[in-house]
């Protein structure tokens, strides 16, 4: 199985509330502030900024366990919203809250996630 | 105005490895020791309300342990709130005793979630509070969930490892004076600091137990107190408060829902924090008890871990935390974890926590979180 996940993967999506123009991971059809059903598929430029993280040494379960360490991220999404996301195993070890990140869904085995690298420069 | 609702009757088992107990039999030796603790005989019980178990599931769980005992209840279901379920339950019961319609109603929580499903099992098994899809497929985990929090908390207070590590010795030495308690041996700020890494920077000291064990309490209404032998416990307010579900949504993982629970809690019992005597707060990880104790303004943003580390949580301190060994230490298999903070708030408040005892408690505060920090629940109880 893959560790190091496809570089090239496809921009994130997210949901925008027709009605109240509130950006959200989809959840259950409505809006998440106003409940309006009108909600529109965008899709992200990719950056957003480290939120929190922690490097997983125990997994949840035996699916989880080869991947070991591995480290979940909290995105804030430039968007304007936030998700989760994993660090690219061949990342940094440890990044930072505040370190700047691109997300793309990559292919990690035989799912499509969220996957983010730091970059390494930006203007 | 009517009397206010009491607990009567309080009861937990030993909490470890019981290996000879079935879900069901600890919920039937915790509820037949709180009935004999009210003074009550099981058929004056009006109500039955349970929890939930992840070792041995069954969708109706109240319903059973009526069954288990032989009562016929006039009300009867289970209650589903995560870690907040003991306190939801009590609020629920209060409720209930205020209507004028239930007099004693019975509330059991528990389940072998050690013998039954191990800790790999009860970490596996909790995965499944986080979303399907935008937090399990990234390998989320319950201790992860929080290890989040940790971390974020860390970033904006400056908390330190040191100051995690002293609500995790504070609990262990609390639950050293209690019989039932699960862990037995004194840990160390340097042991906990060097224990190892679960999901940073949360190490397994960090993290509460996976014990089987179970809890009952006997909510009753307050005009029965007269009649019954024991020293009963009044139920002075009680409130929730929610913001979220899942980690992933919640807007900040440095203030909480609790803030809002604890304010309708105090405000019905006309108190606030400084008058509190004892307190038994949710401590699924060190970092719980820190951002509970903030959040409800117990103690100044960014300062419970300095107090914690001073002594503020132990007995003598300005704050007498968990006294019983909390989640930490006492003993988690569930939803009995939070409950077993009601019965030892009570068992305070009654003057019968023997060497565990907070001289002249007459005010107990207690809160219940379920989720990752998405529940919250807050009781307060005063001595009759």
């Amino acid at each position: 199985m893959s560790q190091t996940g496809d570089t090239t993967g496809t921009a994130v999506s997210y949901m925008r509330c027709q009605t109240c123009g509130s950006v959200q991971l989809p959840l259950g059809g409505a809006c998440t502030t106003c409940r309006s059903p009108a909600l529109a598929k965008e899709y992200a430029r990719g950056t957003g900024t480290i939120y929190s993280y922690t490097s997983v040494k125990r997994p949840p379960s035996q699916a989880f366990a080869h991947r070991v360490p591995y480290v979940i991220l909290l995105v804030d999404m430039d968007e304007g919203f936030r998700l989760m996301a994993n660090l690219a195993p061949d990342d940094v070890t440890e990044p930072w809250i505040g370190a700047r990140v691109t997300v793309l869904m990559t292919s990690v085995g035989d799912t499509v996630t969220a996957v983010g690298r730091l970059l390494k420069a930006e203007a | 105005m009517a009397k206010r609702p009491i607990i009567s009757g309080v009861a937990t088992t030993e909490f470890g490895s019981l290996p000879d107990q079935t879900c069901m039999s600890l919920h039937v030796s915790a509820a037949l020791a709180a009935i004999d603790d009210a003074g009550i005989k099981a058929g004056e019980l009006d109500a039955v309300i349970c929890a939930f178990s992840i070792a041995e599931a069954q969708p109706m769980l109240a319903s059973a342990l009526a069954e288990a005992i032989g009562i016929t209840p006039k009300y009867c279901h289970s209650v589903q709130a995560g870690g907040a379920t003991g306190a939801i339950m009590t609020m629920l019961a209060a409720d209930l005793a205020s209507t004028g319609r239930y007099r004693h109603i019975l509330l059991v929580t528990g389940d072998n979630r050690l013998t039954g499903l191990g800790r790999d099992g009860a970490v596996q098994a909790l995965a499944g509070f986080g979303h399907p899809v935008h937090e399990r497929p990234y390998g989320f985990s319950i201790p992860s969930a929080y290890a989040l929090v940790a971390q974020r908390y860390m970033h904006e207070y400056h908390l330190t490892p040191e100051q995690l590590a002293a609500v995790s010795v504070s609990a262990r030495t609390h639950a050293l004076r209690h019989p039932r308690a699960h862990m037995k041996k004194p840990i160390t700020i340097e042991g906990v600091c060097s224990s190892r890494v679960i999901s940073s920077p949360l190490r397994l000291l960090d993290c509460c137990l996976i014990s089987d064990g179970a809890a009952a309490v006997i909510v009753s209404a307050g005009e029965t107190a007269r009649d019954l032998p024991g020293r009963s416990v009044e139920i002075l307010g009680t409130g929730q408060g929610h913001t979220h579900e899942h980690i992933v949504k919640s807007a900040t993982l440095t203030k909480f829902g609790c803030a809002v629970s604890s304010q309708r809690a105090f405000a019905m019992a006309g108190l606030g924090p400084k008058d509190i005597d004892v307190a038994e707060i949710y401590d699924s990880f060190t970092i719980t008890l820190i951002a509970e104790l903030e959040s409800i303004g117990f103690f100044e943003l960014g300062e419970a871990g300095a107090a914690a580390l001073d002594g503020a949580l132990d007995l003598g301190g300005v704050l007498p935390c968990n006294t019983h060994g909390g989640l930490l230490s006492f003993g988690h298999s569930g939803a009995a974890g939070g409950m077993c903070h009601v019965v030892e708030a009570v068992e305070q408040l009654r003057g019968t926590a023997g060497a565990r005892q907070v001289e002249g408690a007459q005010t107990a505060f207690v809160h219940g979180d379920g989720g990752v920090l998405s529940a919250h629940c807050s009781l307060i109880f005063g001595a009759a």
